[in-house]
């Protein structure tokens, strides 16, 4: 009898979960409903329809015997749930790794003793502008620039793990460099995306809101954008470079507890109220999920052929929404390559390259440009 | 070699699943993952903070039929690596009697 015992199998792990189809990472959506009305929202109102706390509590069960490490809570607002701390303390005593993903305008310093309680937490905040004049106006609802802010602080000051989200658009890019240096001041990590999906419904509306072409070339190379990891899918494995872990390794659940490979492809592959989360992802897949699965490069054929696929983030749930074809390409993610390859930020290996997608020479122009409008 | 009438007890800090016929184990930090073969696993699974150190031995015979003295060593090596890495907590008897509701949820 030997008990063996190894570390550091991070990468061989992932591997096991995407061959073996266990869902390490699960965003639930606790809610559509939300206290803000951002422009840009891809959410769609699940027909009113919500799990309760016990059929939610019933799923974490049943996710602790699918593998899941890695849990989030989103919405719609997470906060509007008057069960939320009760659905938290739950998961948190199962034993996951938990993200709230929130807005934080509901979020008061009076939660910050039940916050602390919960085991693994972090946060997830959006914030869409340096200023409440940005902010609001993308929220159509005025003071949850302040809210959010506040929200963030006491969050810092309890000790919680934070990071904020900015979706990069038209209506706050001019905010960038400002809100960069904002969560520096605030002690929190800031994640930035470029890209504006379009609605659940398929509705492209929010997509007005994307940045231009002109927007991408002025502001975009001053932010990092970590594209190491395509490196090394699109050099080892090119079979799978547009592949992502959804619906084999990651997967959502609806407000109503209906299962999508991901919360931006509303892939709908079963009903937790009908059937058992097992049965859905492994004893009777549904066929648009295993078409999902066994999807390689070569089954796309514009983008498998596309001169721009070095430069490509192809997301399939993007995909699916804009055009409803799985396998076809997406007209947001050609801009942005477009707009890649015609500036060099490539996302292989190069001479100069670094994590951030852009080239030393780039920073070095930009590093200039800034000099000089600072002399100027 | 920890008194065998401690008991051991997962730390909180950490997730872990049972994949395939191991467990694998998430450190909080997300830096450090541990994987457990099957007797590992078997010995992680009775460390739920309600057993003493004899009773996890006791039930590692039972199960891998092996003698009491394979099973302590491993049991022990076990524990001392893991505690090591606080990933387990050893916690005295009188300490364990002094606190209520020593297991976790699974």
């Amino acid at each position: 009898m030997t008990v063996e015992y190894s570390t550091g199998l991070g990468k061989k792990l992932v591997a096991t979960c995407i061959r073996e189809n266990i869902p390490y990472a699960v965003q639930m959506e606790l809610t559509s409903k939300c206290n803000l009305k951002c422009r840009h929202c891809y959410m769609v109102n699940d027909n009113d329809v919500e799990l309760s706390s016990e059929e939610i509590k019933d799923i974490i069960d049943q996710l602790v015997d699918m593998g899941t490490f890695y849990l989030s809570f989103t919405g719609g607002e997470i906060f509007t749930r008057d069960d939320l701390f009760e659905i938290a303390r739950y998961a948190s005593r199962k034993g996951f790794f938990l993200t709230f993903m929130t807005n934080g305008a509901l979020i008061t310093a009076e939660m910050m003793d039940e916050i602390r309680t919960l085991k693994l937490i972090k946060f997830e905040l959006s914030l869409y502008g340096a200023t409440a004049k940005t902010h609001d106006h993308i929220t159509r609802v005025a003071g949850s620039f302040e809210r959010t802010v506040a929200a963030i602080k006491d969050l810092v000051k309890a000790g919680i793990e934070v990071t904020v989200k900015t979706s990069l658009m038209n209506l706050n890019i001019h905010e960038s460099d400002d809100l960069k240096a904002m969560c520096e001041q605030l002690g929190v990590r800031h994640r930035i995306s470029a890209g504006i999906a379009p609605m659940k419904n398929g509705s492209l509306e929010p997509q007005q809101y994307d940045l231009s072409f002109e927007d991408m070339e002025r502001y975009l190379p001053r932010h990092d954008f970590d594209l190491s990891y395509l490196i090394e899918i699109g050099e080892k494995d090119p079979a799978h470079r547009f592949k992502c872990k959804a619906g084999n390794a990651a997967c959502s659940v609806s407000p109503s507890g209906i299962v999508c490979p991901c919360v931006m492809m509303p892939m709908a592959v079963g009903n937790l109220r009908e059937r058992s989360f097992k049965e859905i992802w492994h004893m009777q897949p549904s066929e648009e999920l295993k078409r999902l699965r066994n999807l390689t490069s070569a089954d796309l054929p514009v983008c498998s052929k596309c001169d721009l696929a070095q430069y490509c983030i192809r997301c399939p749930g993007v995909v699916y929404l804009e055009t409803g074809d799985i396998v076809g390409a997406s007209p947001s993610a050609c801009r942005y390559a477009q707009w890649r390859g015609s500036s060099q930020v490539t996302v292989m290996q190069s001479p100069g390259f670094e994590p951030g997608g852009i080239t030393k020479n780039q920073k070095e122009v930009i590093k200039k440009e800034d000099e000089t409008r600072r002399i100027q | 070699m920890f008194p065998l009438d401690s008991y051991l007890r997962r730390s909180d800090e950490l997730v872990w699943r049972e994949i395939g016929d191991g467990v694998v184990i998430l450190t909080a930090d997300g830096r450090a993952i541990h994987t457990l073969n099957k007797v590992g696993s078997a010995i992680w699974e009775l460390a739920d903070g309600t057993r003493r150190i004899k009773e996890i031995i006791s039930l590692t015979c039972e199960r891998f039929d092996v003698s009491l003295e394979v099973a302590q060593a491993d049991v022990q090596e076990f524990a001392e690596q893991l505690v090591a890495k606080k990933i387990l907590q050893i916690r005295n008897a009188e300490a364990e009697t002094e606190a209520e509701g020593g297991g976790d949820d699974r």
